[in-house]
């Protein structure tokens, strides 16, 4: 009476191994084209990636200018410290720069989507 | 008027003008509109979250995988450790995605295209981030100026690059939200306009005005995308941030 049933359920099995052997290959391919599809910063066009460049290195001017101006503010000296601030403002400009280049280029695949 | 670009984005008072000494805290639109998206956000959450089942409904899944999003956008940045300030990052990220959505509506004020919000919310990262490295690691957190493998001889100006570098951050912190939400809202405002000064001045002018409205419809999608983003590119760059305070010295 059971060997009728028994091969039924092992075929049962099988066809539930298979079907999950299936799945996995399914989403698989379904998070490669997720993950593909997903936009980081850098790929949405060069508007984003070049305002975010834009803003990072006038923020480190600015800021670097603006903290000579203080010290000349606080020295009452002649316009060395708006020049030395300037000009450490462009070199923090261009590592703000640097690192976000290193930041938008990490995120090429983000692990967890955009 | 109805066609200035910038108009959406004026300061208008509601009721009586409320003065606490030098500070002028009247109410106003923007007010308004910072208190709907806290509301929002907040009233969403509770709903969602009202009804804990085991298989989760639309709402509840939406709350549970806004907060896997956070909770992985930590981890991934600031790490494990990072996660204490999983409250202080969901609330920014909450906020300013509720605050961008709001203004997605017509005729609703944009509260995040005011430098003075998107700066007040930077200059709060910025703080919290010295507090706490401080807090945490004492004088071990001016590490995070002394980058490793620099030749003594020129460490100085490295590290008075770095300090810079700094202090910059909450500058270009606001301004990249700031200025995404003003430069799309004024250029939905344009195409727009475009639409009806073109469409009256007769048949032409209706056919060609198709264009613009076209436009119109795209770069309002596209503005949707904006606003979901800018919101989590706050939130990263704060988690970014915290990592600094959390592990100064890289």
């Amino acid at each position: 009476m059971s060997d009728p049933n028994k091969p039924k359920r092992d075929a049962s099995i099988s066809e539930l191994d298979e079907f999950e052997q299936r799945l996995q290959a399914r989403r698989a391919t379904h998070q490669a084209q997720n993950a593909k599809r997903e936009p980081s910063e850098a790929e949405r066009g060069g508007l984003a990636a070049g305002l975010r460049y834009g803003g990072e290195f006038a923020a480190g001017v600015l800021i670097g200018a603006g903290l000579g101006f203080l010290v000349d503010l606080a020295t009452g000296a002649p316009p060395w410290g708006l020049f030395i601030g300037a000009m450490l403002g462009f070199a923090a400009g261009v590592r703000n720069v640097v690192r976000a280049a290193q930041d938008l280029n990490a995120k090429g695949s983000p692990p967890d989507g955009a | 008027m109805a066609k200035d670009p910038t108009h959406q984005f004026q300061i208008q008072t509601i009721g009586e003008p409320i003065l606490v000494g030098p500070l002028d805290l009247t109410f106003t639109n923007s007010s308004l509109f910072m208190v709907l998206a806290s509301a929002a956000i907040i009233l969403l959450l509770m709903v969602s979250t009202s009804r804990r089942a085991l298989v989760p409904g639309r709402m509840q899944s939406m709350a549970e995988i806004s907060y896997e999003f956070v909770a992985d956008m930590i981890r991934s940045t600031a790490g494990s450790d990072g996660l204490r300030f999983f409250p202080f990052v969901f609330t920014l990220f909450g906020f300013i995605l509720m605050a961008n959505m709001l203004g997605m509506f017509p005729y609703f004020f944009t509260t995040t295209a005011q430098i003075v919000v998107t700066s007040a919310l930077a200059l709060l990262v910025f703080f919290i981030v010295i507090g706490y490295g401080v807090f945490k690691n004492g004088f071990g957190f001016l590490r995070v100026f002394v980058p490793s493998g620099v030749p003594i001889y020129i460490l100085p100006f490295v590290v008075l690059i770095e300090v810079i570098s700094f202090i910059s951050r909450p500058v270009s912190h606001s301004v990249r939200l700031f200025a995404n939400m003003l430069a799309g809202h004024i250029l939905l405002k344009v195409f727009a306009g475009f639409v009806a000064s073109m469409a009256g001045i007769g048949l032409v002018g209706v056919l060609g005005a198709s264009l613009p409205l076209f436009m119109t419809v795209a770069l309002t999608a596209l503005e949707f995308l904006v606003a979901f983003l800018q919101a989590y590119v706050f939130a990263i760059l704060t988690c970014i941030y915290l990592n600094d305070a959390l592990h100064p010295g890289h």
